[in-house]
């Protein structure tokens, strides 16, 4: 099963981190999804594939009465996202989810309906979770077309979805980067597969360096901390993407 | 032909009361640690009140020894009770699977083709139900024990107030040291009926 562990705690403002589960089958992505909680309220980022589902809630459970979970944050469209939308509506169907304008008539084949999604401009949009606010930030074609990272501020952490991926080999799947330079290489060719657009990367890169983090939590693999948030914008800014088209057949 | 199915369209409030019910593992969980720390402080009260109090030292010793009890009995319920969570969220993944396999059985066309794999989705589904009750009944059962360790805990708890009396000079804080663990065996016994409560549906 999948743990479930607090990564960043003050008060009643916690950030909880879903991850690793040992008897997943290969043939699924490994994901991290995140619960922001705010006193009674709870927002959880990328809730994952349906298969996962089972695993997701109950490691949520043992921590967190699922049933404060007001909001769930899709940074993209694709399934290990968010198609266990219908089953998380099953449990609440007062459930809501922020998304991608772009993704409203998409995602609703997963589930939900009209009053289910919240739509988030291109330019992005401050998320309330009771008195706390959150930030979507803009992180089109990385890799998505309408994709979205999210920001608190008052955590100084940044849920970056993609950006920051790594897909870990067994016995390097530590929660923490804990060795940059050795971790990076199990993300270089995932970025430069994923990520479609220098344009946008670099977009992306200046953005987020105008930001106070200390956290980069991405949607696989391991998350960055203190210098090597900075470690790792630098390496993306001078890394070339979109390798796809150097493809032939 | 026409195949009776477990499937609906309908939110299935299993989950929802399987999620409620953990709320109170965790809350029992919670206390039943309180418990262990009030006995503790149980046993050195009743050693600085000294002679006196020798009948409190030796409810509160027994308090202890329930309470490790209780934490066992808790361990034991919390994973039990993860599988009933785990195994009752995968139900509702089947079911919810079931019903859109449902919708596609219109007409004589589908009914040919998915009727099989209908019936044998309906039998899995009737299958993880049965296991699902089973250990409800294994919780049910659990629940049953600690409730009884909760009796006996009400009892040590009403006999560590009878012997506070004899304190001395330290009758005021045995009284309500007692009085705690009166709250806290009594808090555990209402949130096991509420666990009781959500099982029952």
């Amino acid at each position: 099963m999948k743990t479930f562990q607090y990564i960043y705690e003050a008060g009643a403002h916690k950030w909880g981190a879903i991850t690793r589960d040992p008897t997943k089958p290969d043939c699924l992505i490994d994901t991290n999804e995140y619960l922001i909680v705010n006193g009674d309220r709870g927002l959880m980022t990328d809730p994952g594939g349906s298969e996962i589902f089972p695993d997701v809630f109950l490691a949520l459970s043992a921590e967190f009465d699922p049933a404060k979970v007001t909001h769930l944050f899709a940074s993209h469209q694709d399934p290990d996202i968010i198609s266990s939308l219908a089953l998380w509506l099953e449990f609440n169907p007062e459930l809501q989810c922020y998304l991608s304008w772009l993704w409203n008539t998409f995602v609703p084949h997963f589930g939900g309906n009209a009053d289910t999604f919240i739509s988030i401009p291109d330019e992005g949009m401050p998320l309330a979770l009771g008195d706390l606010t959150l930030q979507a930030v803009p992180a089109h074609y990385l890799h998505s077309s309408g994709n979205f990272h999210l920001y608190d501020p008052a955590a100084k952490i940044l849920f970056s979805g993609d950006i920051g991926a790594a897909l870990l080999p067994p016995g390097e799947d530590d929660l923490f980067v804990k060795n940059f330079d050795r971790h990076i290489r199990n993300a270089e060719g995932f970025h430069r597969r994923w990520m479609g657009s220098n344009e946008a990367k670099l977009d992306w890169c200046e953005r987020v360096s105008k930001l106070e983090i200390d956290m980069l939590c991405p949607q696989h693999g391991a998350i960055y901390q203190g210098k090597d948030v900075g470690r790792f914008i630098d390496w993306l800014a001078a890394l070339p993407v979109g390798s796809g088209i150097r493809a032939r057949g | 032909m026409e195949v009776k199915l477990e499937a609906s369209s309908a939110p299935s409030n299993g989950l929802t009361r399987m999620a409620i019910a953990n709320e109170h593992v965790k809350e029992v969980l919670r206390v039943s640690a309180e418990v262990n720390l009030v006995a503790l402080n149980a046993m050195l009260a009743a050693h600085s009140a000294g002679e006196g109090s020798r009948g409190f030292g030796v409810v509160s010793s027994e308090l202890r020894a329930l309470s490790r009890s209780l934490d066992r009995e808790m361990l034991n319920l919390v994973e039990t009770f993860s599988g009933v969570v785990r195994d009752t969220a995968g139900l509702q993944k089947q079911r919810r699977i079931l019903w859109l396999l449902n919708r596609a059985n219109q007409g004589d066309q589908a009914a040919s083709l998915l009727g099989d794999l209908l019936s044998r989705k309906g039998n899995e589904l009737h299958e993880a139900g049965r296991m699902i009750r089973d250990r409800q009944l294994a919780v049910g059962a659990q629940v049953d024990r600690t409730l009884r360790l909760c009796a006996t805990g009400h009892a040590l708890a009403r006999s560590a107030k009878i012997e506070a009396v004899y304190g001395g000079s330290m009758v005021v804080t045995l009284r309500q040291v007692a009085n705690q663990i009166e709250e806290a065996v009594s808090h555990i016994l209402a949130t096991l009926k509420q666990i009781q409560v959500q099982m029952a549906g």
